[in-house]
């Protein structure tokens, strides 16, 4: 049975980028999972500059703490 | 100085237990961002998050100490597996429905900027993430909470799904909806502000 490749399965390769040779080349060989992919690249792409971390205070006292 | 292979968390653990500060603090480096944003999940509040953060890795750090640490399991799970418990045995304490307050509703989003950015490189970041940022909050929570979820705090979606209580595809589409309307609503800003740059 041949599986049909969704815009979820594009979805889960982007983010979990596991080594599925089979699913990039239905990707490459599909206009509209192509379009599909780059658009979400670049939307993760875009994320990748922010980060949502802790402030220096809370990493330094931490860092404190870890001192013998 | 000695040098420490920093993907391998076995390595800088055992380094650590031997004296060295400063593999404890690659192994900080490396997950405090996860953690903090799984905490922040939970309990929606990022000064509350913070503090959260501190007990998780003071837990961590006396662990390792102690000696009790035990190799066998991975330490980037079992930090995460003491950040949630930490974070939800607040929340049933606190015995309230989290909210974000007020003053801090904004998230704590930093530019992520690289040592050799430039000034004008490092502006159009900020610049970026500013716009982002505001985009972002702009979203349905359950497609903020997903993303928040997926990109920041690295869950699976199958973890997403169980946690959010709803499906694998449900979690997947909300994803995939947060990714596409922030991209689109991102270029219809950036678009706005160069016409508005290049208006006579």
């Amino acid at each position: 049975m041949i599986k049909t490749i969704t815009e979820h399965d594009v979805l889960k390769f982007v983010y979990e980028k596991t080594s599925n040779s089979s699913l990039e080349n239905e990707i490459i060989k599909n206009d509209n999972l192509l379009n599909e992919f780059v658009e979400l690249e670049k939307a993760k792409g875009l994320l990748d500059v922010l980060s949502l971390e802790p402030s220096k205070s809370t990493i330094d006292s931490i860092l404190n703490y870890a001192k013998y | 100085m000695v040098k420490y292979d920093v993907s391998n968390d076995a390595t800088l653990v055992a380094a650590y237990k031997e004296g060295s500060e400063d593999a404890f603090a690659k192994l900080l480096d490396k997950y405090k961002n996860k953690v903090y944003t799984k905490i922040y999940l939970i309990v929606k509040d990022q000064f509350l998050a913070e503090d959260l953060l501190q007990e998780v890795f003071i837990k961590v750090i006396d662990k390792i100490k102690s000696g009790t640490y035990n190799e066998e399991g991975k330490f980037g799970p079992w930090v995460v597996r003491i950040a949630h418990n930490l974070a939800i045995d607040n929340f049933r304490k606190a015995k309230r429905y989290p909210t974000i307050h007020p003053e801090n509703e904004d998230l704590m989003f930093n530019t992520l900027a690289l040592s050799e950015d430039s000034a004008e490189e490092l502006r159009i970041k900020e610049d970026t993430t500013n716009k982002l940022k505001t985009l972002i909050e702009l979203l349905p929570q359950n497609q903020k909470e997903v993303l928040l979820m997926r990109h920041y705090a690295d869950m699976s979606f199958q973890e997403i799904a169980e946690s959010t209580g709803v499906s694998i595809n449900t979690a997947l589409g909300r994803m995939r909806y947060a990714l596409i309307n922030l991209r689109k609503k991102f270029d219809q800003v950036n678009n706005v502000y160069d016409k508005n740059n290049y208006r006579t």
